[in-house]
């Protein structure tokens, strides 16, 4: 490496400033002998060290082991020496780098263990130039220039335009050299190029001095390139086929709460690098666990954090874990109900969190009601079961509710949801179809894995044949169209195997492994369906808008040709599925049909976890991966054993899904009460309480439920009598005549958060409670006329003259499913008494009810 | 601050949803502050605090003819100049058209624009009122994936512990006033951000309407939703002995929850239940306060009386407020026939209001720190049609500009000889917006999450710094 010139100096003291003020660095700790321990053996990656080359480096990692089998990472605590120390220099964090050729060894030194690795220098004298590709654009990556919130972003910033993340070196080359008549790279001073001075804040940057960093070889390989006279790579070098990061997954125990990362790229000649200094290092959860630009973690408290690792175009992630065992922590063992406790309690024994006491029989009828049927129980069904004193009585319970018709519509609409059920797209007759056809399955139990394969294989008339739904798109120019391949490959991913794939349309996903290719691929299995109108179905052609339903179908078939190119190679796309290889497809096939046996195969890793997870999600109100359809290696599970286990017990099944709905409802897990223990009230996300604030009962869940409580359905357009909202085929339930005739939905429903059913994600629908809605409920039309409908539950029991004890007791069991506590009742009947309409005065006991934090949220 | 917005998951630019609402929270400190802009300061000539405390958005729903209106073209052959003449303004050099002659002279406070133009088809408000340039297959409804409007974006901003709301939409929802009442034209919306981010609309009563020259307007006066006051039949009392029972109920599951766990709701609660029983946008909305002078000088049209609550609106606190003129029936600004008819009508009662507002605001020391911007939809074809009227015409019309942060008395852009297309400047719908934030003292590049993909609020539009005082 040239030495840098005077001009740097300064941007060298800043440095070592820097370098004081960042993250209190582990060498400096004093508690450094506790640190170290008394490790048994030392183990040295790598066993030798091989630097070739003058700009050659290696990080070395050094891991001590304990006695009690525990690992720790102690690179940044141990004693470092060269035994030649004129052949390799130690730079911070255990970096070495190449000063002359020669062998040497290192000797490494913690508490009472010594090891020694052998070091061998070569081609030290042989020119080794930057490279472009390799070397510049991963500096760029580092630094961030290019990220989207900066020079990446399409149309670039201050006039200056990288591609984003440097998927396109050619252009950069271009832009780099080009543009700015060739300021920003000055081939006769580099000193003077505009990319070193902005970088380094010599002169004003909006993004600030990116260049300058604890990590000085970002910056040492700009100006080196520059030096060299900017010279892009001679050849195509050898692609990067792989990155690999050591330590890769690990759990340490305080006090080890450091863990230093080396970075090893593999390229296509069989040549290896390290590249961890050419690393952008990032976290899946800052709370938990911060890196540094040289790729040491820090561990802020206990708990689980993926650690991003990107090297030009490929992501790794390194998985690590953090216990802080607790010296008075007991754990209470409480019973495991069944396989899902046994792994939601070893995670929470490991993190020191004592799992909530079980709810309460009140608490549990409600919740088993609404997360299995969607429904209220009747007072009289709660008095049944808290009457009961059999100790099976909620697994009995949970067996009658999945018999129950209402658990197929309640999932049923689950699905619906996502599978963008609404009339606009697939018309009424379609969604009455795609419902009718989803819940039958539902209610015969038919494996999931069929299901899935009849919809992605689904082809004819969106009427008779309703999974031929799923490949409906909007009109296009008045013309009914199949929705588009990319599309069709989103949606299906996002589904069926819980991955977001939208930002790969455009550029390789920033945070994920999958690539632009992987998304053309897996569009590519669609890229030959077509559409044409149902002759039989024609519908009325004469509305002239997209908006106006014509009740017309669509046959869907696959023509046997079209295919999906790259955007910017043009090239033909073959059809692959995310994670897998490439099928062999016999020419003339449905392609769909090798598609749907690779999705639902046993083989496939995603779609199991990704529908458990989801079922899960639906129960608890959180995915253990969550959101619930955004796997990632940088969105860790909070669980991998029991997402493991509930995906094998999916599979064991033949794809049961009452199956694991049932295993999910008698955990003890499930079960556990919403009130949350000293030791467990900041957990969110291990499962150690059951979740309130993720259980606002959806907008259909809602209206039914007011319905229920005051004893007043509701009527929708065109549907039969008794109807629930969670039976609606789709949300358009409301007729508006007019100039543009169309359909609207239900007030209370729109205002309440039902999607519009017209994406595939679950995050369409909001849940949460805000102002608006808060005055739905106190001040709605909605809700005062269910309240005030002279027929209602309240108007029966007033007419039956009971003693306002007994209609208290009556209205908190519809509509809060418990009796009335003692002072509850007492204030509810001197509310009645002192008042001087006693129908009003229960409207306004209701009223409070339906307002209570325990109705409008499961508890 | 309430967090609802899910997971702290990284998004593609490296930020999380958290730094992102931080970011929102620190804009709210006074300055164009958000995360990437913080890093900006060294350019600080670009970041300037904000001008405006909030703006007023006059909306002529149904794409005005401005070339009748602030562009005129005495020169152009009959059939485009159409029938008005151009009138000298206040400031020399300027003429706008002889119908606005109250308009004329506050030119000197006033900036317009006259080569805005876009190509997102007719009709279609979302250009204008998110700067997303984008043509949508249907225009009378609107979807939640759509980017959100100005408005929508103040409410995001808008501190937890403000209990207004940061954005009122008037008299209704655009396209309310449609027959039928399904037309939901798209643009005022929250969009991905979430329906919580919407405006409170106000409500109008349709049947309300008046005799303008020859043509009919919408009548009468906003009032609060019906969710946003109190339900006929109730009285507070009433209301605050509910709400008393509710906290006796809830007490008991609060005290067994997991502690702070549904706290955020109990804030919201609160501020519903504030909302029904404050007096502050009661009373800006009840006009029988109001001097009946005042009330005449705004013109009490719909339009005229929205525009008075919309200072009362403005004077309360609330950052964002727009007053849209709808159409009643079938015709209004969307002038296929008897444009010039049209306008005798209406443009002496726009005139009326907009010079009423800019003087009710300076006369209160509020036209400083309040920006009233006039826009529509689109423009009108530069050929008169056989039946007196302007067809639909996107490619070349005029915004105006007043008060905060304005620099007075200037012509920005202009359109050819014909008013058909931009002969200089031209501004697209992105860039109003981006002047909006800016003066609002909102970075244009703020970003908002459209799922996972970051987009600036303006769309890549820039202030049109030469309007800028």
């Amino acid at each position: 490496m040239k030495p840098l010139t005077s001009k740097f100096v300064f941007v060298a003291a800043w440095l070592v400033t820097a370098s004081v003020l960042a993250a209190e660095s582990p060498e400096k700790q004093a508690d450094k002998a506790e640190c170290v321990g008394r490790p048994v053996s030392l183990v040295v990656q790598p066993e030798t060290i091989r630097l070739a080359g003058p700009r050659a480096m290696r990080q070395i990692l050094v891991t001590g082991r304990y006695s009690d089998g525990s690992e720790r990472d102690l690179t940044s605590f141990c004693e470092l020496k060269v035994e030649s120390p004129e052949l390799v220099k130690i730079s911070r964090g255990g970096l070495l780098r190449a000063q002359a050729a020669g062998e040497t060894a290192l000797v490494i030194q913690a508490g009472e263990r010594m090891a020694r690795v052998p070091i061998i220098v070569t081609d030290f004298d042989k020119p080794q130039t930057v490279s472009f590709r390799h070397e510049f654009i991963a500096a760029l990556n580092v630094a961030g220039c290019n990220a989207g919130a900066c020079h990446g972003i399409p149309s670039g910033r201050g006039g200056f335009k990288l591609s984003l993340r440097g998927y396109d070196p050619a252009a950069d080359y271009l832009e780099l050299t080009n543009s700015a008549q060739g300021r920003r790279t000055n081939r006769f001073d580099a000193e003077e190029s505009l990319i070193l001075m902005k970088g380094m804040g010599l002169i004003p940057h909006a993004g600030g001095p990116r260049l300058l960093s604890v990590n000085p070889v970002p910056q040492e390989t700009v100006l080196a390139w520059l030096k060299e006279g900017v010279r892009n790579d001679s050849a195509e070098p050898p692609a990067l086929t792989k990155v690999e990061v050591l330590p890769g997954s690990r759990v340490q125990t305080s006090p080890a709460r450091w863990q230093q990362l080396a970075v090893l790229a593999h390229f296509a000649d069989g040549s290896t690098r390290d590249v961890t200094r050419l690393t952008a290092f990032s976290s899946s959860d800052d709370n938990i666990a911060s890196v540094d630009a040289n790729g040491l973690v820090e561990m802020k408290q206990a708990g689980e954090a993926a650690i991003l690792c990107r090297y030009l175009s490929i992501i790794e992630c390194a998985r690590l874990t953090y216990l802080e065992p607790q010296p008075g922590f007991v754990w209470p063992n409480p019973p495991e109900h069944n396989d899902v406790d046994r792994h939601v309690f070893a995670k929470l024994k490991s993190m020191n969190l004592p799992p909530a006491d079980l709810c309460t029989d009140q608490e549990f009828v409600r919740r088993a009601y609404l997360d299995l049927c969607a429904i209220l129980p009747t007072p009289d069904e709660c008095r049944v079961f808290l009457a009961d004193t059999a100790f099976d009585k909620r697994a009995r319970l949970i067996d009658l509710l999945l018999e129950r018709s209402e658990f197929a519509d309640f999932l049923a609409y689950k699905w619906l949801d996502v599978l963008r059920s609404n009339r606009l797209t697939i018309q009424i007759k379609g969604s009455h179809a795609y419902r009718q056809w989803l819940r039958s399955h539902i209610e015969r139990n038919t494996p999931w894995n069929e299901v899935v394969s009849e919809l992605l294989t689904a082809s004819g008339s969106t009427f008779t044949n309703p999974p031929a739904n799923y490949f409906r798109g909007p009109y296009d120019n008045g013309a009914p169209v199949v929705q588009g391949a990319q599309n069709l490959a989103e949606n299906t991913a996002q589904l069926f195997f819980g991955i977001r794939l939208q930002c790969a349309k455009c550029h390789n996903h920033p945070f994920e492994r999958w690539t632009q290719d992987d998304y053309h691929h897996m569009a590519a299995w669609f890229a030959q369906l077509k559409a044409e109108p149902d002759g039989e179905n024609p519908g009325n052609p004469k509305q002239p808008y997209p908006w106006q339903l014509r009740e017309n179908a669509l046959v869907i078939y696959s023509a046997g040709n079209g295919e999906v190119t790259h955007p910017q190679s043009g090239k033909s796309m073959a059809p692959k599925v995310l994670g897998l290889p490439a099928p062999v497809i016999s020419p003339g096939a449905d392609r769909r049909t090798v598609l749907a046996k690779l999705v639902t195969s046993p083989e496939n890793p995603y779609f199991a976890r990704a529908t458990v997870n989801r079922i899960w999600f639906h129960m608890l109100g959180r995915g253990i991966v969550d959101p619930p359809d955004d796997f990632r290696d940088s969105n860790p599970s909070a669980n991998d054993a029991l997402l493991e286990a509930l995906a094998r017990e999916f599979i064991k099944s033949n794809y049961d899904v009452k199956h694991v709905v049932r295993l999910i409802a008698n955990s003890r897990t499930y079960q556990l009460s919403s009130h949350a223990n000293a030791g467990n009230q900041p957990d969110e996300k291990y499962f150690s309480h059951a979740l309130v604030r993720r259980k606002r009962l959806t907008a259909e869940l809602l209206l039914d439920a007011i319905c229920t409580a005051t004893g007043d359905p509701e009527k929708f357009t065109g549907m039969p009598e008794g109807t629930r909202a969670v039976q609606l085929p789709d949300g358009q339930v409301i007729y508006t005549g007019g100039r543009y005739a169309s359909w609207d939905r239900h007030p209370f429903l729109k205002a309440l958060g039902q999607p519009a059913r017209d994406a595939v994600c679950e995050c369409e629908r909001e849940s949460d409670l805000n102002v608006a809605r808060a005055l739905e409920m106190k001040n709605g039309a909605f809700v005062l006329g269910k309240l005030g409908a002279p027929d209602n539950r309240l108007g029966r029991l007033l007419a039956k003259s009971l003693s306002d004890a007994d209609i208290a007791t009556e209205l908190f069991l519809a509509t809060l499913s418990r009796p009335p506590l003692p002072d509850e009742a007492r204030s509810a009947i001197e509310h009645v008494t002192k008042s001087n309409n006693k129908r009003t005065a229960w409207e306004d006991i209701q009223w409070a009810l339906l307002n209570t934090n325990e109705f409008l949220f499961r508890h | 601050m309430i967090t609802l917005l899910g997971s702290h998951r990284r998004l593609c630019d490296g930020l999380t949803r958290r730094e992102t609402l931080k970011a929102g929270a620190l804009s709210l400190l006074g300055g164009a502050f958000n995360l990437p802009s913080l890093l900006a300061l060294e350019e600080s000539n670009r970041v300037r605090p904000a001008k405006a405390k909030s703006v007023i958005l006059l909306y002529l729903l149904g794409g005005a003819p401005t070339q009748d209106m602030y562009d005129l073209k005495p020169n152009a052959p009959e059939k485009i100049r159409g029938e008005f003449k151009p009138i000298d303004t206040n400031v020399a050099g300027i003429q706008i058209g002889e119908l606005l002659p109250l308009s004329a002279q506050w030119m000197h406070k006033t900036a317009i624009v006259r080569s805005v133009n876009h190509k997102a088809g007719c009709h279609n408000p979302l250009p204008s009122y998110t700067g997303h340039e984008i043509a949508l297959a249907d225009i009378t409804s609107t979807k939640d994936t759509y980017p959100p409007s100005m408005g929508s974006v103040c409410e995001y901003l808008r501190p937890a512990t403000k209990d207004l709301p940061d954005y009122v939409y008037l008299p209704n929802y655009a396209g309310a006033g449609n027959s039928g009442g399904t037309v939901r034209y798209p643009g005022p919306y929250a969009g991905f951000l979430g329906k919580r981010y919407d405006p409170l609309f106000s409500e109008f009563d349709k049947s309300k309407e008046r005799t303008l020259g020859k043509m009919k307007v919408l009548d009468g006066e906003p009032f609060l939703s019906r969710n946003a006051r109190l339900a006929d039949g109730i009285t507070l009392d009433a209301l605050q002995a509910r709400e008393s029972l509710l906290q006796q109920f809830n007490r008991n599951q609060k005290r067994a929850e997991a502690r702070g766990a549904l706290d955020d709701v109990d804030r919201i609660q609160q501020r519903a239940f504030g909302l029904l029983t404050s007096t502050t946008l009661k009373s800006a909305f009840d006009l029988s306060t109001a001097d009946p002078k005042l009330r005449d000088r705004y013109d009490r049209t719909l339009f005229g009386s929205s525009a008075l609550i919309a200072r009362r609106l403005v004077e309360a606190g609330v950052r964002f407020v727009n007053v849209t003129w709808d159409f009643p029936g079938d015709n209004s600004w969307d002038t296929h026939a008897a444009n010039f008819d049209w306008l005798r009508g209406a443009l002496p009662s726009l005139d009326l209001t907009y010079s009423a507002l800019l003087e009710d605001l300076n006369s209160r020391g509020l036209l400083d720190e309040t920006l009233v911007v006039v826009m529509s939809d689109m423009g009108r074809t530069p050929q008169v049609n056989n039946t007196a009227g302007r067809d639909h015409w996107s490619y070349a019309y005029s915004v105006l500009f007043a008060g905060a942060g304005i620099r007075g008395g200037t012509v920005h852009g202009a359109s050819d000889a014909h008013a058909a297309y931009v002969k200089d400047r031209p501004v697209s719908t992105s860039d109003i917006c981006a002047t909006i934030y800016h003066l609002l003292g909102i970075d244009p590049e703020m970003k908002v999450y459209d799922n996972d993909r970051p987009v600036a609020v303006a769309h890549g539009g820039q202030p049109i710094e030469e309007i800028l005082g």
